[in-house]
């Protein structure tokens, strides 16, 4: 569906090669970019084409998440209507809600969409967990339960999260309109700097909000099965240097393993 | 040491349980040094005791490994230890063979 040189030339990039073009797009809207029209025209003659090209590859090596992300919702929601997503029941599963605390309609579904195979899929918001029918055969018991507890985290979790998103949104929104107000600023670099810092928030936020579901999820389980599923899952990974949402799975390993020796 | 893919290791699950890098590394070391309990299991492959209890649990559900508790002698130790012992079941055996 995307197009092989397109997803060549996005995979070229690493994650940390990634979030340091988005940084430099950041820094160069805010610095350079923010009073543009302050410097000397040689200046602005090369500093121009040097920012387009700057922003062009932090978009482009950006893009590859909304790609996918785009990808995996248009497989799920609109060619997955065949795919019905059977109830996954288990006392195992009904102990755990109460454990956790989390609300009682939440419900955990197990999906054949061959769209939705790469990772479990939590909509927080109708509270109901998706596990791929790939890792129910993959994985032992105690490891589909240790995940389950992970999403169930980020269900416990939802308003901290939603709050915390809302909030570094509007915070990018503030930056660029602050800096806007110093100075006659160009369209481009408003809204430049306003989706990269925004972006950058974000994903920070969401990282964070992935250890938090990890904890949670330990709390209640143990992290034993968490960290089983990642070591086998970063095994067959060809680079693991995290993504816009996730952290590495090493990270997660190393804070996982630490709650091993604490508890 | 070569692990034999058989059309049966597939089907029965044993590949998808084998397929987690501590597990594959747990059994190669019974296969290689023969039956032990988990802390050795564990300070001679590097995993945190919790990890290979784990991997114990999940390899002996598939009729992998058998544990059974014994009373050890552990170092200098005056008294007997209970210790889980575990060994390879003939099924994972005959997955692990030593190449020459």
């Amino acid at each position: 569906m995307i197009p092989s040189f397109l997803r060549d030339l996005v995979d070229f990039f690493s994650f940390r090669i990634r979030r340091l073009l988005l940084w430099s797009a950041a820094v160069s809207s805010a610095t350079l970019g923010t009073y543009y029209w302050h410097m000397p025209g040689i200046v602005r003659l090369v500093f121009l084409p040097t920012y387009i090209v700057l922003i062009e590859l932090a978009f482009l090596s950006n893009s590859y998440f909304f790609v996918h992300l785009t990808r995996t919702a248009f497989g799920s929601l609109v060619l997955g209507r065949r795919y019905k997503p059977a109830p996954y029941t288990d006392s195992e599963i009904d102990a755990l809600k109460q454990t956790m605390r989390i609300p009682k309609k939440t419900k955990v579904y197990v999906t054949n969409n061959p769209h939705a195979q790469r990772s479990a899929f939590t909509n927080v918001f109708s509270s109901k967990v998706y596990l791929p029918l790939s890792w129910i055969r993959r994985f032992h018991k105690s490891e589909i339960i240790a995940i389950i507890a992970h999403e169930f985290g980020h269900i416990k979790r939802r308003w901290q999260f939603s709050i915390e998103a809302t909030f570094v949104v509007g915070l990018a929104y503030g930056l660029a309109i602050l800096l806007s107000q110093l100075t006659v600023m160009l369209l481009l670099v408003f809204d430049v700097l306003y989706v990269s810092v925004a972006f950058i928030l974000i994903g920070f936020v969401s990282r964070r909000n992935e250890y938090r579901a990890d904890r949670e999820g330990a709390k209640a389980v143990g992290p034993e099965g968490l960290i089983s599923v990642f070591e086998e899952l970063r095994a067959n990974m060809a680079r693991d240097d995290g993504s816009e949402t996730h952290p590495p799975l090493s990270k997660r390993i190393r804070k996982l393993k630490k709650l091993l020796s604490a508890t | 040491m070569k692990f034999v893919l058989d059309e049966k290791f597939i089907s029965d699950g044993t590949l998808a349980t084998m397929t987690q890098p501590q597990r594959f590394k747990i059994v190669k070391f019974l296969k290689e040094q023969g039956p032990a309990f988990i802390d050795r299991i564990a300070k001679e492959t590097d995993i945190h005791p919790r990890m290979v209890s784990h991997h114990v649990d999940v390899l002996q559900e598939q009729k992998l490994v058998e544990t059974k508790y014994e009373l050890v002698k552990i170092n200098d130790s005056k008294r007997d230890v209970a210790v889980r012992m575990c060994r390879l079941s003939p099924r994972a055996e005959a997955m692990m063979e030593t190449s020459q």
